[in-house]
């Protein structure tokens, strides 16, 4: 407590003493390279070819061999004490567990990838959770709500992909809002030719070079079989993570990558259904799976349509703004609301 | 807009004075908010009960450095929501840590000295800081007073993270003596 008494005591010093001080918020700089590679980054850009290390000077984005699998030291050269450090009484959740580890990595040096290998490896049971969680939170639209890591994650992970990895260079994780992140990326892209937010080659690349499509169609009939088999949303998340974790990690950071919602019609519709029906499950509507026995097929936007008279039959409004801000948002980009 | 005008608005009781202290100050407030609690709910929170306390204290006060008075105002209510997030269990991050540090560099107790008073303290640890070159000071009160962790002082004044935690160690020390030597107990 004497402590407590000096530092109250400093609060109240002159303010002339903070005159030249303001916490400068990180702003994302390239650091150079050949002074903070650590061998972890290092090993975690070999996964990916070392061309990536240059950015791309076209829209090509090409990104090296699809089955190439990571090497086995890439995820060897961390640190040892890098989690004991952190496995301290000031986590108190889930999330800020995995965001202070994602953090101390990063201020250890380490690069997303490097990082994301390393939790999936050793640590799946956070990866998964943290992923789930964010996935049923509704992705993008969340994050600004909470403290911006999942959001940082997605762009850093988006990003890396594009010009190497930004971590490296932070050396932590910085202290912004998504928009002012969003705004960033945009204007890289923006300097690259690209458009931020109007496709996901990058995503697609990712998944096809990280998992490829296979783990995914896997999981997508698994999925369907036990929806037909009667199980429901919840029961099938849960004997999917007891079963296949792995590959539900990889679906759902699939769904991560590719934006969330935004990024479902792109594909079969089958991540957007899964959050949709999670969504219904924990809206209290009960589960739709059960309802109907197996899960339809078609794209999100029969789907949807599906969804809305279903809800309204309940007297639920599927586009409710105030509850639903993704879904609304979802529902303008496909011009049905 | 100059502090002084904004200054000028709270005393004319204008509601802009608020809007107007938010654009100014808002992203700064936040980020000590945020260094304190970590996290952006609670952050914007105490940024948005600072504007209430500011607007309140405005009259009878007229701060000259609005920065600093806001800065304070959020400084308190960050620790005390902090505190009172982690009374049950010993909470962690940089509050805590800088806490801890601070405990080492305090000297013991005589039980049976009278505290110092709070007042006697603060102009203590503002002679203190006068005493201390600049960026010692800079250092310092980057981490005592925004707790920031040793690595984003680093960044910020550009200095490698040893130095900091070794300037850091040695100001403790160095505060350690001047209350030996100023006989304040606290």
């Amino acid at each position: 407590m004497r402590a407590k008494r000096v530092l109250d005591a400093l609060g109240d010093v002159d303010g002339r003493f903070l005159a030249d001080l303001r916490p400068a918020p990180a702003e994302p700089k390239k650091r150079k390279w050949p002074l903070i590679l650590t061998a972890a980054a290092m090993a975690a850009l070999c996964i990916f070819g070392i061309s990536r290390l240059n950015p791309p000077a076209t829209k090509d984005l090409s990104v090296g061999n699809p089955t190439e699998q990571p090497p086995a030291d890439a995820v060897q050269t961390i640190p040892e004490g890098v989690f004991q450090m952190m496995a301290g009484p000031l986590i108190d959740s889930p999330e800020r567990y995995l965001d202070a580890k994602f953090e101390e990595l990063a201020v250890a040096g380490l690069s997303t990838n490097g990082t994301l290998d390393y939790l999936r490896i050793h640590e799946p049971e956070f990866l998964l959770n943290y992923l789930m969680r964010n996935f049923m939170a509704g992705g993008l639209e969340t994050c600004q709500w909470h403290d911006g890591s999942a959001a940082w994650l997605r762009f850093q992970m988006w990003y890396s992909m594009l010009e190497g990895d930004l971590i490296p260079s932070e050396t932590e994780t910085p202290l912004l809002y998504w928009q002012e992140w969003t705004g960033h990326a945009r204007n890289i892209f923006n300097r690259n030719g690209w458009e931020f937010m109007a496709d996901r080659p990058v995503s697609q690349q990712y998944l096809e070079l990280r998992y490829g499509d296979v783990s995914k169609e896997t999981l997508d009939d698994m999925y369907r079989k036990l929806a037909a088999a009667g199980k429901t949303t919840n029961e099938t998340l849960e004997l999917l993570k007891d079963e296949v974790p792995y590959v539900l990690l990889d679906y759902l950071m699939a769904d991560f990558m590719e934006g969330g919602l935004e990024g479902c019609q792109l594909n079969d519709g089958s991540a957007g259904t899964l959050k949709w029906q999670t969504w219904c499950s924990l809206k209290g509507i009960g589960d739709l799976i059960e309802n109907v026995v197996e899960t339809p097929q078609g794209d999100w936007l029969d789907w949807s349509q599906w969804a809305e008279k279903l809800l309204r039959l309940n007297g639920i409004d599927f586009f409710d703004e105030e509850t639903s801000p993704a879904t609304v948002r979802y529902a303008h980009l496909l011009g049905i609301s | 807009m100059e502090d002084s005008q904004i200054v000028d608005l709270y005393w004319a009781r204008s509601q802009d004075a608020i809007a107007r202290t938010a654009e100014k100050y808002g992203g700064y407030c936040h980020h000590i908010a945020y260094g304190i609690l970590r996290d952006l709910q609670d952050s914007e929170e105490c940024v948005s009960d600072t504007w209430l306390r500011t607007w309140n204290a405005l009259p009878p006060q007229k701060p000259t450095s609005l920065g600093a008075f806001v800065a304070k105002i959020t400084r308190n209510l960050a620790l005390d929501r902090y505190r009172k997030s982690h009374a049950a269990s010993r909470g962690g991050g940089q509050v805590h840590l800088a806490m801890e540090e601070m405990e080492w560099a305090i000297p013991s107790r005589d039980p049976m000295a009278e505290l110092t008073d709070a007042a006697v303290l603060t102009a203590a640890l503002e002679r203190f800081l006068d005493s201390l070159p600049k960026r010692k000071r800079q250092v310092f009160l980057l981490r005592y007073w925004f707790f920031l962790a040793p690595s984003q002082i680093a960044r910020q004044l550009d200095l490698p993270k040893n130095t900091v935690t070794s300037m850091l160690r040695r100001t403790r020390l160095e505060l350690k003596e001047f209350l030996r030597q100023e006989e304040i107990v606290v």
